[in-house]
């Protein structure tokens, strides 16, 4: 019922997707996954001209989708966004019932008929007299899918439902959207909730590089991933980065964010001190008084037990370990790290330690 | 710091004696143009008061020497800013003296009736076309050889005010069409509002006899004596009713009939033994006309006469009724209008097209730029310059315009508040740009930005007090035209001040009741 062909957006020559190739079946529940920034939400919102794509078609019921006939055909493609916009003048049931009243020329009484049934099944009933401002987060959410659905839409785009909430609200929310996907609804969810994805779809999409990286069953993707950057999401490795831009730039905040890093991934305080001790010295003692800008990457994953740190730095052919070969800081980054390598390509050097 | 007092003390001293000898000096001068018997009125002192574009501030300048000329508007000042000693002598005409003089308002006045010799003025009223000038002409000499002229002088210059069955009336049919002639209506015994509230006078008598013997109707505008030359000029009106002196320079810019007022002019200087003190009080409730704090008697009493002479005596409530209409009318009328124009503004003002964005911009900051006077008299003069449009239309289509400028500003600030996700997600059900503009945006932009929108209101309210400048008599140019009429300079003031206070007073309080009303229904956040 809806088919994309060759779908790209660029910004300028800023191109964030390219070829973009999927055809989606009545009754399908399609899960986006990929790190962010990688157009997940660009996809969906070219899906149905928020923004239009700069190539490619959208064909919907085999109708191609153009700036003319949108605003008709999303009565039939709904979409739910991060950031829930529920209109804040208006009452929960005002809420659901304005599509339906302002645009269908449904009866008012038979618009509220059918949106009390919605918030019966969404679990919102008694929130009809509402406002935006007394609901919590969840709730947002919920009201939202529900004025969605009171268009009776043959489609729903799900904007990474579920990213602007606490994760006690989560839960109540993926509930709603399991339920409406066993009823046989259409769905495309961009999400970062890998259990929806594994348990709900029928299909995942892995986003990366400008398009579709991998797809298949949710089986394929997160027990057998084909390719290395499917692999590496699927398998949790959790990146860090920082540029740093000037010699004399502020140390302490480097430091502080790797720290932060550590405590958000639940790393332990040995490692997290080890990781915090080899970035001080090989970043602030031995890269940039020679360079001046480089970069620090963390890559850590907790199913593999990778902790890797590596600093990249431009200009010729030089390991600067070996130019300060008899420094103090080069002696306690050999005692710190378990292995150290160093590669040079394209114009770049990197200094690799694994703990 | 004593060095510094002796010096300020030392240039104080050398200032005076400079001042004191310039002093003598003209008081020398002047003697020698009026002869040694007018050395008692002429010694005055060197600031003059006479009416705004009036010839007398020449007259003062260049033959009396005044060293400072303040021009009024209103006669009422001129006389209280001689009583405050804030000049030292009026100039004017001898026509409006003697009914100053029969008025007992001001008894301790001094009045010296200016030798032929030294000056005469020769005054007539002024035409749009050499056509009307050649008929009025015609119809002069007429009225002069018959006696009709003779008659209606009489009847007005030099005597006491007539009453108002004593003046005759015309039937004027206008089967030639309508006469439309200016005047400032506020200079007795030319031009006033009798005891009935009608427009009368030296002027209107002799206009209506003028407009009999053409045929015609006569429509006369009232506006401040300054206005009147460019109005003629302008061929709003086809005539003045008011006659102006006529000088050399005068006659180059502007077609003058015959003179029909020879007037001579009057120094009033107040008399030096009782100054001060029983300048302006009298018995009779005509007489009294100072301000509430130095008027000698109680307070309450001064209200109470101050009450009949401006308000009851002559039934002048009621011009302050029309005036607070005029005022009323203007307001609503320009906040309905500005508030569509500000909403077209704001909608260029949000438009993707450089170029459009950029016309709401220039609109905006050319309006922004002027002060609002300045922009009412140009939209009066030069855009509808020969048009017979009302000039309450012209006044209101002046105030749409900065109206829809603050209009626009706020409306584009509250919907730049309006969370872009919310439209996004109407977008998304189906409503087109044009209804989610209508079904999200509008209805929380508006609740956002009535604050503002009041503040708007009160703050055009106050503005429309400049519309006398184009003969509207709105409440502020009624006030005006009463204190030329009872010369209290205090009480049509404070009594304009306080309808406006009660009035911007129940608008404010009527807008919070609907913003209040509005946010219930909004949910109140």
């Amino acid at each position: 019922m809806l088919k994309i062909e060759n779908l790209g957006k660029r910004y300028g020559d800023n191109v964030i997707l390219k070829n973009i190739n999927v055809e989606v079946k009545k009754g399908e529940v399609i899960s986006i996954i990929g790190s962010s920034g990688t157009g997940k939400s660009t996809f969906l919102r070219a899906v149905n001209f928020l923004e239009p794509p700069t190539e490619g078609a959208v064909y919907f019921d085999g109708e191609r989708i153009t700036k003319q006939n949108v605003d008709i055909i999303r009565r039939r493609m709904g979409m739910v966004f991060q950031s829930f916009g529920l209109f804040s003048h208006l009452n929960v049931l005002n809420n659901v019932t304005a599509g339906p009243i302002k645009l269908l020329k449904t009866p008012k009484r038979e618009a509220e008929k059918k949106a009390m049934e919605l918030l019966k099944t969404v679990g919102l009933f008694e929130r009809a007299e509402f406002f935006a401002h007394q609901l919590s987060g969840g709730q947002k959410q919920r009201v939202a899918i529900a004025r969605c659905l009171a268009m009776s839409p043959e489609v729903i785009l799900f904007d990474e439902p579920t990213s602007a909430l606490d994760p006690t609200m989560v839960s109540e929310v993926m509930a709603v959207m399991r339920n409406l996907a066993k009823s046989g609804m259409t769905m495309l969810v961009v999400t970062n909730v890998m259990s929806f994805a594994r348990d709900v779809s029928s299909r995942v999409l892995y986003i990366d590089e400008g398009g579709i990286y991998e797809q298949g069953t949710p089986e394929d993707i997160f027990d057998n991933p084909q390719k290395t950057k499917t692999q590496i999401f699927i398998q949790a490795i959790r990146s860090f980065n920082y540029e740093v831009t000037h010699h004399h730039f502020d140390h302490a905040q480097m430091l502080a964010c790797v720290e932060e890093f550590c405590f958000r991934h639940a790393i332990s305080r040995k490692i997290t001190n080890r990781l915090m001790l080899l970035a001080e010295e090989l970043v602030i003692n031995i890269v940039t008084p020679k360079c001046g800008t480089c970069s620090l990457n963390i890559d850590f994953s907790e199913k593999l037990e990778i902790y890797e740190l590596s600093v990249l730095y431009g200009g010729e052919k030089v390991n600067l370990l070996d130019t300060f070969n008899n420094h103090l800081s080069t002696t306690i980054i050999k005692n710190s790290a378990k292995e150290l390598t160093f590669e040079y390509s394209e114009d770049k050097n990197v200094i690799r330690a694994k703990i | 710091m004593s060095v510094r007092l002796f010096l300020l003390a030392l240039s104080a001293i050398l200032l005076l004696s400079v001042m004191s000898g310039c002093l003598s000096e003209n008081a020398l001068e002047r003697a020698q143009i009026l002869g040694d018997s007018y050395v008692d009125y002429i010694d005055v002192g060197a600031r003059f008061a006479t009416e705004a574009g009036d010839v007398y501030s020449d007259v003062a300048r260049y033959i009396f020497g005044a060293e400072e000329v303040l021009e009024f508007v209103s006669f009422a000042d001129m006389l209280e800013n001689l009583r405050l000693g804030k000049v030292d002598a009026i100039l004017l005409s001898d026509g409006f003296s003697k009914q100053l003089q029969d008025s007992g308002a001001y008894p301790n006045l001094n009045y010296l009736l200016v030798p032929e010799e030294v000056y005469v003025n020769k005054a007539g009223p002024i035409f749009h076309t050499e056509e009307l000038r050649d008929k009025y002409n015609e119809w002069f000499e007429i009225v002069a050889a018959d006696g009709t002229w003779q008659e209606i002088v009489n009847r007005w210059v030099g005597v006491s005010l007539p009453k108002s069955e004593d003046v005759p009336k015309f039937e004027l049919t206008g089967e030639n069409g309508v006469l439309r002639v200016c005047d400032t209506g506020n200079y007795p015994p030319l031009t006033y509002f009798d005891e009935n509230g009608e427009l009368t006078g030296f002027n209107i008598d002799m206009t209506n006899h003028f407009a009999h013997y053409m045929g015609m109707d006569v429509h006369v505008e009232l506006m401040a004596y300054p206005a009147i030359g460019v109005y003629v000029k302008s061929g709003k009106a086809d005539m003045s009713a008011a006659t102006l002196a006529i000088t050399d320079e005068r006659s180059e810019e502007m077609l003058f009939g015959e003179p029909s007022i020879i007037t001579q002019a009057v120094l009033i200087t107040p008399q030096k033994d009782n100054f001060d003190e029983e300048f302006a009080i009298g018995g009779s409730p005509f007489a009294s006309g100072g301000s509430p704090f130095d008027s000698g008697g109680s307070p309450v009493e001064w209200l109470r006469v101050s009450i009949y002479r401006n308000l009851i005596l002559e039934n002048r409530w009621e011009m302050f009724v029309d005036g607070l209409w005029v005022t009323l009318i203007i307001s609503l009328a320009a906040q309905i209008l500005g508030t569509v124009l500000g909403a077209f503004v704001c909608w260029l003002l949000t438009r993707k097209l450089k170029f459009i964005r950029a016309v709401g911009t220039i609109y905006c900051t050319l309006i922004r730029g002027l002060p609002i006077v300045v922009l009412l008299l140009m939209i009066y003069y030069i855009i509808f310059g020969d048009s017979n449009i009302s000039n309450i239309f012209i006044a209101i289509v002046a105030f749409s315009m900065t109206t829809a400028v603050t209009v626009a500003a706020d409306l584009k600030g509250a919907i730049e508040t309006v969370d872009p996700v919310e439209i996004e997600a109407a977008r998304s059900i189906g409503f087109t740009a044009f209804k989610a503009f209508v079904t999200v945006t509008l209805p929380q932009a508006v609740r956002r930005g009535l604050p503002a929108y009041t503040n708007g209101f009160v703050e055009l309210v106050k503005a429309t007090a400049v519309v006398g400048y184009i003969a509207i008599q709105d409440l502020t140019r009624v006030g005006d035209i009463i204190r030329n009429r009872t010369y209290d300079a205090y009480f049509p003031i404070l009594f304009v001040a306080v309808v406006y206070f009660i009035m911007i007073t129940i608008c404010i309080q009527l807008f919070k009741f609907i913003v209040k009303k509005v946010n219930v229904k909004g949910g109140g956040n």
